[in-house]
């Protein structure tokens, strides 16, 4: 019964992540292309790129690509359940430990999707993809880890209200080295240069995306908005201590993004392994920091 | 009859191994998959504390106390035997059909011998019946692995010297407790143990030490961590799934049996703490902690399919081993929770690759891939287990990982949770790498007429998925008698009913997680019909950078990305020595050869002889006039 009522509410926040993904998509493509002095496409083009995509006819290599395509993106969607927007989710509970696994389905899903097509181009990019995760996810953890000793629970919704009473009391002030931490993780979360090496148009072909056409690939678009939803919707709720109100909510989700594109938009690729070595060696050593002396009581 | 249902249990399974030798092949496997089955039924229908423990004396008395055979069925053995003998259960029924004409390994007498023994090592009350069970355990284990001779066989002298070195420790230990109680119970040698800790006699120390180098070198725990490798990988195919799922938990029996009742039993301030923890529990919390990181490093190095479950067995080891070491509620139950979880996807993921080389002969991932579309079933099998393994929901095996995190945040150990976290990313590196070599990808064109595994042994599968769900849905269903186990060691129960589970710093309810995931891939399923139609294309019609494949002679086994598949990680750890341990244990093993063969040559040698038999004769009238 419970459940039952729940579902309104799912529904709607299945659509405001997607909603707010594809406006950020949009909001950032128009940012890089003024940075580069280029007109851009206007900020509603990801919708429009989603709406095609899904009309256009595509083709598959199987069964297991399309069950990988739903698990991916439900997966994603499952984890907006848990990420607070506004101080509320509609399960009731944002723990964190339950948001890092859930997206990992949603990576799972995609892997398997792309996998399945049968382009040795796709498991490339999918192994570098999850290499990668390796060297973001550990500096994430240690940071989070920190604050959940800080502040004694792992429901993000306690850490936002943990952050209430004006800008002075943001985590984005407690943990200050955390915080540069964890941006510099966000660049890999997302896959923004200089961590775009498992997408690299121009050396493996877009990677995972290599096969995907139609619906797939416009399934994929979604993916990537969810994503960026619910990536930005966590450094706003960890750090910048979430919202009043959804204006301001997603302001902020606005301007961590704007900040992750402007990176992008000035620098070149890594090669993997020296991806994965920066961000153990900066990320990784400033979240220990982090770690380190909130556990000293410093 | 309920009277002798214990000895029952343990003598039977050997006795009829025994008949068992004497039968055509088919009756041989039917007759041990009817003995596991019938050791679960008997074992869900008993309740612990139902049974009267099981006593009798031989008429030989050593320091004081009669040797006997002494058998109970406490709670934690009753939890250990049910779901062990379900695994296995499941694990014999799926030997029933792959031990076919072509692939039989004659093992089976041997297997329904190891049964009883094994229950014999749970159900021992004293120490010397758990002694000579867990070396027949031991003894039947080195033969099955080793049965084919060679690489197989060194693989089972590596389990076999590590358990010898286990257990004839753990002799010693129990012996030393007789010298000062005069008994080898169990429970009596514990209660004395917490005494020596609680009034800071030293001795207690080294007998502890004593005690648990037997479990750490079966639970395959750093820096033991390697014969799992070996053993688990050169078994026959379809006894690594209880090798892996049931055989190396004896080694957490065993810690649990001493070191769970000694610890929570010891006074406040007896121990020196490290952040609330007795120190040698904190010591094997990050003993524990390494094996994880250690397991999961080896997994992503390895191609060979088997040994990549292997070391993810190790890998969940030591989850199991930080989670026990935590010293609270939480974690123990946490142990015994994905202690349970782990018998069931790791079951899962041994068949499933059983199944896979039963079908195609091949172990190696990268001389696979492209099977999902020949063995659906079997892949949908592998998949479930995978997430489960890697601690994803909405499967079983992301409650006990929550629990466990839940218990490592409750005592503020986040190093150690930074290293779990650590393996488990790595976990999910892994077993995706497994699932894509085997499954995914192109087909090559020899696995072209591989076909579907036949019924019977599709259902153990469907079991397990089953399971998988189930729990993962309601952890309720492990955690009630997991509750009893605690209740038995006089701790708290978890709170927790059948989907709800509260821990240190969240309470999650299960049921909505699967629900919520459920309507998410529900919408996500409705987008993907709305949209545009698609048409199947066959796997090698596929983009090529505009070149034509037949102009680059491409096959489909050519075209798929399979083969050192992590090597930008390979490169960043080429730093860690990680087949140090093993070289250091060959390195012994040499030595001992060496030192073996010079006593050989002084004995064969006249003079050395008569010296070394005067001099014993010498010592043995030395002893006898002192005592």
């Amino acid at each position: 019964m419970r459940f039952l009522n729940m579902l309104p509410q799912l529904l709607g926040v299945s659509f405001l992540a997607m909603g707010i993904g594809l406006l950020l998509m949009g909001l950032g493509r128009q940012f890089t292309a003024r940075i580069q002095r280029r007109v851009g496409p206007p900020f509603y083009q990801a919708y429009l790129d989603v709406l095609k995509c899904l009309s256009k006819t595509s083709i598959t290599h199987g069964f297991v690509m399309d069950l990988g395509t739903i698990m991916s993106l439900a997966g994603l969607i499952a984890t907006a359940y848990y990420v607070p927007f506004v101080q509320w989710t509609p399960t009731g509970s944002g723990s964190l430990v339950i948001i890092l696994y859930l997206m990992t389905i949603g990576y799972l899903g995609m892997a398997m999707g792309v996998s399945a097509s049968g382009n040795p181009q796709a498991p490339l990019g999918i192994a570098r993809a999850l290499a990668l995760m390796f060297g973001y996810k550990i500096p994430l953890v240690m940071v989070i880890l920190a604050m959940i000793l800080v502040t004694g629970s792992s429901d993000l919704l306690n850490i936002v209200n943990a952050q209430q009473g004006g800008p002075s009391n943001w985590f984005l002030l407690k943990f200050p080295i955390g915080f540069i931490a964890v941006e510099i993780a966000f660049q890999a979360m997302i896959g923004e240069r200089p961590y775009d090496m498992m997408i690299a148009p121009a050396e493996i072909a877009s990677g995972p995306m290599v096969e995907l056409s139609g619906k797939y690939l416009g399934l994929a678009f979604l993916l990537h908005s969810v994503q960026l939803y619910v990536e930005t919707a966590l450094i706003v709720n960890l750090f910048l201590g979430g919202a009043a109100n959804p204006a301001t909510f997603f302001g902020k989700q606005v301007l961590v993004y704007l900040t992750s594109m402007a990176v992008n938009a000035v620098m070149a690729r890594y090669r993997i392994e020296q991806g994965i070595a920066h961000l153990w060696k900066w990320a990784g050593s400033l979240a220990f920091i982090q770690l380190l002396t909130t556990k000293g009581g410093f | 009859m309920m009277k002798y249902l214990l000895p029952i249990l343990v003598f039977a399974p050997p006795l009829l191994g025994l008949l068992a030798s004497a039968l055509p092949r088919v009756l041989r496997w039917l007759l041990l998959f009817l003995t596991a089955l019938a050791t679960a039924t008997v074992l869900v229908l008993v309740r612990p504390g139902e049974l009267a423990p099981f006593s009798a004396a031989l008429p030989v008395d050593v320091l004081g106390s009669s040797l006997g055979l002494h058998l109970a069925l406490t709670p934690t053995a009753w939890f250990f035997l049910v779901m062990s003998s379900l695994a296995t259960a499941s694990f014999t029924l799926f030997s029933l059909v792959f031990n076919d004409e072509r692939h039989d390994s004659g093992i089976a007498p041997l297997y329904l011998a190891l049964l009883g023994f094994g229950a014999g090592v749970f159900l021992a009350a004293d120490w010397i019946t758990f002694f000579v069970c867990w070396e027949l355990a031991s003894v039947l284990t080195l033969v099955i692995v080793g049965h084919r001779r060679g690489h197989a066989f060194t693989a089972g002298l590596w389990y076999f010297a590590l358990s010898a070195l286990g257990s004839l420790s753990l002799l010693a230990g129990a012996w030393w407790i007789a010298l000062h109680n005069g008994s080898f119970r169990i429970d009596d040698s514990l209660v004395t143990l917490t005494g020596w800790i609680a009034s800071g006699r030293a001795a207690a120390w080294p007998v502890l030490g004593l005690f648990s180098l037997a479990f750490l070198t079966k639970a395959a725990l750093f820096p033991f961590h390697m014969w799992p490798a070996f053993a688990h990988a050169e078994a026959p195919d379809d006894f690594s799934p209880f090798l892996s799922g049931v055989l190396i938990k004896y080694g957490v029996y065993g810690l649990f049996l001493v070191w769970v009742p000694v610890f929570f039993h010891t006074p406040e301030g007896a121990v020196r703490t490290i952040s609330g923890i007795p120190w040698p529990l904190y010591i094997l919390g990050w003993i524990s902690a390494l094996t994880a990181v250690v397991g999961t490093l080896m997994a992503i190095f390895t191609n060979d399919a088997k040994r990549l479950l292997a070391w993810s067995t190790v890998a969940n080891l030591g989850y199991i081993g930080t989670a026990l070491s935590a010293h609270s509620v939480l974690g123990t139950a946490a142990a015994l929770f994905h202690l349970a979880n782990h018998m069931v996807f790791k079951g899962a993921m041994f068949t499933t690759v059983a199944a896979v080389k039963w079908r195609t002969g091949e172990r190696e991932m990268h001389r696979m891939g492209g099977l999902a579309l020949r063995m659906p079933l079997t892949f949908l099998t592998f998949l479930l287990a995978i997430i489960a393994a890697a601690g994803i929901p909405p499967m079983s095996g992301f409650a006990s990982k929550w629990m466990i995190f839940q218990a490592l945040f409750e005592k503020q150990l986040v190093f150690q949770a930074t290293a779990l976290f650590f393996a488990s990313t790595g976990a999910f590196l892994y077993l995706y790498r497994a699932l894509h070599s085997i499954f995914l990808g192109q087909l090559s064109t020899r696995h072209e007429h591989v076909r579907e595994v036949p019924f019977l042994m599709a259902l153990p599968m469907v079991a397990f998925m089953l399971a998988l769900m189930a729990v993962g849905f309601a952890p309720g269903l492990i955690l009630k008698p997991v509750n009893w186990v605690l209740a038995s060691h006089g701790l708290d129960a978890v709170r927790s009913n059948w989907t709800i589970v509260v821990g240190a710093t969240a309470a999650i309810d299960f049921a909505t997680l699967f629900g919520v995931f459920a309507f998410a891939a529900a919408l996500v399923f409705v987008f993907f019909v709305l949209g545009g139609r698609r048409t199947k294309v066959p796997m090698m019609d596929n983009y090529t950078a505009g070149e034509n494949p037949a102009d680059w002679n491409l096959t489909p086994e050519r075209y798929q990305y399979a083969y050192a598949f992590y090597q930008p990680i390979r490169v960043l750890f080429s730093w860690i020595p990680l087949g140090a341990t093993e070289a250091l244990f060959s390195r012994i093993s040499r030595a001992l050869v060496r030192a073996g063969a010079l006593v050989a040559d002084g004995f064969s040698s006249a003079a050395f002889s008569t010296w070394s038999i005067l001099l014993g004769a010498a010592l043995l009238i030395l002893f006898g006039v002192l005592s």
